[in-house]
């Protein structure tokens, strides 16, 4: 029950930030935007360009919203003391670790869910049009999925949660504000290019001393491109097996459930 | 001392947890996974990031908007074109392809600039085409087309039903094999048209082109070039198709 108590609260103090409301209204501002920036795209499908305007918002504002968020809910329970009070309560740490990454979480499906409505409106309309243009010009009509969209948002979700169980862990032993947003960031990036540290250690070129150190830091962080299938999955009408975005949630489940567990064990013996 | 073996096991145990995990997902699914993945994905490698500007693959692979991204390369590649920046302009064409490679446009663009500018501005840097020996601006061209077919065989990897591209590099053959040794180079221009016409989306003027150079500059292969075009007369498919073919063998025929 606290838990819920917890998250709930969590959820609504982040509900009410400007910051909060400022990057939704951005990124929705973009993905509606993007219909009137499509005439600078060089000759590629304009449904691909709006799509990949709003998957690129949605993880951009997403990621942006997942690190400031944590760290800031997380450090104003800490400096305005709220966390001791709280915690002497019958509150375990655990419950408030937890409690707090859900709301999080809450906070991070609510901007997902209405970016990718959104991104789904404006494809849903546009995709007809561009159908009959296509058609017209005797060319293959653009294809788009509904269904697809929803999984993809799914997806990015999952990957938002490593994302902020990632700033959890760091924000858990950091010791100011603005540490554990760098250090948060700088995590983000080795996540996204977790790939090219794979491919150094595997690499014929590289020296012995790189091969393993790229090998063990690519083992040590998730690879985040995994869940970056937004264009097979809403404009490919070959789409990607179930089995294949199972795994992926799978994945990102695993990898946000141990960072909260890292985190909660280094929030255990934190001296609040 | 015991403080600092504390923090050091601690550090430890937590990269010892963080790669089991690591580990364990890649070993149970997440390696293979990732390898199916990245066939379906934008060029994703090491090479690209060492190869094209770094920061634009950091900006392209860290908040999406990869065809935005790919966009603005390709207009600051046309910038430094207008400026014939060689070197600038070829990177951030790459880049451009990179972020974006199931754009037609960035590919045949790209091997415009390689295969017919850039040879142009290397000759006019190293003095103008008076300066310039033949033999040393042949061999300028020649590895401008060298580059040009290398990048054909990338593109026509990216868009492997495309015809156009082997049209493409069969024009390109024409043009550039005339300008290197003095006489194109009919026959591997036919062989690029006969890559053309078995793809599935093989273009009705690949046949005509082909039958055409092999009647007017090549009779002796016309032959051969009939054979080609009976044995594609029985995969048409399309009676549009069929017509085309058997234009293409009436012209054959012609005197």
């Amino acid at each position: 029950m606290s838990i819920y108590w917890i998250a709930r609260n969590t959820f609504l103090e982040a509900v009410r930030q400007r910051f909060f409301n400022f990057l939704l209204i951005l990124g929705l501002l973009m993905t509606a935007l993007s219909l009137a920036l499509s005439g600078f795209d060089f000759g590629g499908n304009e449904l691909k360009f709006v799509a990949d305007f709003g998957f690129g918002g949605l993880f951009l504002f997403g990621s942006i919203l997942a690190v400031v968020m944590t760290v800031q809910l997380f450090f104003a329970e800490i400096d305005n003391r709220t966390a001791i009070t709280l915690l002497a309560k019958p509150v375990s740490r655990f419950e408030f670790v937890v409690g707090k990454f859900a709301g999080i979480a809450l906070l991070l499906a609510v901007f997902v869910a209405l970016m990718a409505l959104l991104l789904g409106i404006v494809l849903a309309l546009r995709q007809p049009v561009l159908a009959a243009i296509a058609e017209q010009r005797g060319s293959l009509a653009p294809y788009f999925s509904l269904s697809g969209l929803a999984l993809f948002a799914v997806l990015q979700w999952i990957r938002l949660l490593i994302v902020a169980a990632m700033t959890f862990f760091f924000t858990s032993f950091a010791q100011t504000y603005l540490y554990a947003v760098v250090v948060s960031f700088c995590g983000l990036l080795i996540a996204q290019l977790q790939y090219v540290l794979q491919d150094v250690a595997a690499g014929d070129k590289t020296g012995t001393f790189a091969k393993i150190a790229a090998g063990t830091i690519a083992q040590c962080v998730p690879n985040l491109q995994l869940f970056n299938l937004g264009p097979q999955l809403t404009l490919d009408a070959a789409g990607v097996p179930a089995g294949t975005v199972l795994a992926a949630a799978g994945y990102g489940c695993v990898w946000a459930g141990i960072l909260i567990f890292l985190a909660f064990a280094f929030f255990r013996s934190r001296e609040m | 001392m015991k403080t600092a073996v504390l923090k050091i096991s601690k550090l430890l145990a937590v990269l010892a947890i963080l790669a089991g995990t690591g580990i364990c997902l890649n070993f149970a699914f997440a390696g293979d996974l990732w390898l199916r993945l990245r066939s379906r994905m934008p060029e994703t490698s090491a090479a690209s990031l060492a190869d094209t500007a770094g920061t634009g693959m950091a900006l392209g692979t860290l908040g999406g908007f990869r065809t935005v991204l790919a966009d603005i390369a390709w207009l600051r590649a046309y910038s430094f074109w207008e400026k014939s920046s060689l070197n600038d302009c070829e990177a951030l064409c790459a880049l451009a392809r990179t972020m974006d490679p199931q754009n037609f446009f960035f590919w045949e663009n790209s091997i415009n600039y390689v295969a017919y500018d850039f040879p142009n501005w290397v000759i006019r840097e190293r003095g103008g085409w008076r300066q310039v020996s033949e033999a040393v601006q042949a061999e300028i061209h020649r590895r401008a087309y060298a580059r040009g077919l290398e990048l054909v065989g990338e593109w026509s990897q990216r868009f492997p039903e495309s015809g156009h591209v082997w049209t493409y590099a069969a024009q390109m053959c024409i043009v550039k094999t005339a300008v290197i040794y003095g006489r194109s180079d009919f026959e591997s221009a036919l062989q690029f048209y006969e890559r053309a016409m078995l793809c599935e989306k093989a273009p009705w003027f690949a046949f005509l082109a082909y039958a055409n150079i092999t009647r007017m500059q090549l009779p002796e292969r016309r032959e051969r070039s009939r054979d080609f075009l009976r044995e594609r007369l029985s995969a048409a498919g399309t009676p549009e198709r069929l017509a085309v073919i058997e234009d293409a063998l009436e012209i054959l025929s012609a005197e």
